[in-house]
């Protein structure tokens, strides 16, 4: 049995701030490679593409579009490849 | 549960599957593939405006394509409405394929001499020895608090002037198969796009603004109307936002017994007189919708055609709703009472089936 991986807000949208999820980019079950964009997300001052911070597949997305989280905050579970 | 994204299709006269791919996009998403696709396609093909360069448009219409395609391409222009979609007409004459984007359509009284003097005019009076096959991206609507000269949708006062397409389509998969259609008519084209339906962080995210777009390039016409919902006693008919308001309304209509077929208008010029008379032949009553002003306006448009061409089959009178000739407020909830909703047509068509 794989473990789930945790992906997080990335520090890159600064200490503290909140973000709102505009577009997952992949759906639970879609499988990404290191680098390419899981989420676009906005803060009060810009819209951010969230890489994937390994190669994986998608499995539970934990924070959903319109949704709102702080840095570093969980956005989504995933199965490292 | 595995993720099916893909279908595959036969072409049986090659007998070769291919793989189609569909993505969930937003609204802007959806634009910006549009305009790459085309792009890579034609090189006559470029973009013009304010702050579509690297800010990718105010409301997200040229996101990525100045990274793509640089600044002989995607041209950010000074404030001067006047002078860069005059340059586009120009340019159009000349053969290439602008598309120009003016931020809020609210501004085009400063353009106006350019856009229905020139570029809705010269093809005519030039015998169609010149075309102008130019494109005029506009954002429209309110319903987020920018204020009377930031909120309007003024449908009908392009729809009302001969020489341009008009289309306001609602869905993603309607604005990326409307703008290519746009893109490749050698007529000028006004496509106007709802901000609120862009899909944007920092805007209300609805539901509608998601929505499943092919990845391969299509074209959707450019005149007609689109039955998004069948029903049988009572047609509503909607644009854009007024759309979704309709698909809201009918589904809580639906409790109450009521049977709404709606349609999204799609294309304000040409008006696609068809569909609409079809769907009043079936259900007998009808609620146009429109978040533009009253008088003179789509609903207006909409109803003298049902009332001279299908007279015969209404049931009760037509009912219109529409913004109260007053400029929109800047107020959350004054704005919000005078743009129709759900609530609104429910109440409307309640009181029109028991006429």
């Amino acid at each position: 049995m794989t473990k789930l991986k945790e992906i997080v807000l990335p520090e890159a949208l600064g200490e503290d701030a909140e973000s709102s999820v505009v577009l997952w980019y992949k759906e639970i079950g879609e499988s990404f490679e290191e680098g390419e964009t899981l989420v676009e997300v906005q803060t009060e001052k810009v819209a951010f593409e969230v890489p994937a911070p390994f190669s994986g597949t998608l499995i539970e997305i934990k924070v959903k579009r319109g949704e709102t989280a702080k840095t570093g905050a969980v956005i989504a579970m995933a199965e490292k490849l | 549960m595995p993720f099916d994204r893909t279908r595959m299709t036969i072409n049986y006269l090659t007998m070769e599957a291919t793989k189609q791919i569909t993505r969930k996009l937003t609204g802007s998403k959806a634009m910006a593939q549009a305009l790459e696709q085309e792009m890579n396609r034609d090189k006559n093909i470029f973009i013009m405006g304010e702050d579509v360069g690297k800010y990718g448009g105010i409301f997200g219409s040229t996101t990525g394509l100045y990274e793509k395609f640089g600044q002989e391409r995607i041209m950010d222009t000074p404030i001067s409405e006047t002078g860069f979609i005059g340059a586009a007409i120009g340019a159009a004459a000349e053969g290439l394929r602008p598309i120009v984007e003016l931020m809020f359509v609210d501004f085009h009284g400063v353009v106006m001499d350019q856009i229905y003097n020139h570029m809705a005019k010269i093809p005519y009076m030039s015998g169609g020895s010149v075309k102008l096959p130019i494109v005029l991206l506009t954002a429209v609507g309110g319903g987020y608090s920018d204020a009377a000269q930031h909120s309007q949708t003024l449908y009908a006062s392009f729809g009302h002037l001969p020489g341009m397409k008009v289309v306001a389509p609602t869905f993603p998969n309607d604005i990326k198969g409307m703008l290519i259609s746009a893109i490749r008519d050698d007529n000028p084209v006004v496509f106007m796009f709802h901000k609120t339906l862009q899909g944007l962080g920092w805007m209300d995210q609805l539901d509608a603004s998601l929505g499943p777009v092919p990845e391969e390039v299509y074209t959707t016409p450019l005149d007609k109307a689109k039955v998004v919902r069948e029903g049988k006693d009572v047609t509503i008919v909607g644009v854009q936002m007024m759309t979704v308001e309709a698909l809201k309304a009918a589904d809580k209509l639906v409790e109450r017994g009521i049977d709404a077929e709606v349609i999204d208008l799609r294309s304000i010029k040409p008006i696609d007189k068809e569909t609409i008379l079809k769907s009043v032949a079936k259900t007998g009553r009808m609620v146009v919708v429109d978040e533009d002003y009253y008088s003179y306006g789509i609903t207006a448009e909409v109803s003298a055609i049902v009332a001279s061409e299908g007279f015969k089959h209404l049931k009760a009178p037509i009912a219109r709703l529409a913004i109260p000739d007053v400029p929109i407020p800047y107020s959350r909830v004054l704005e919000k009472y005078v743009i129709p909703d759900a609530n609104d047509i429910i109440n409307t068509v309640e009181n029109m089936v028991t006429y």
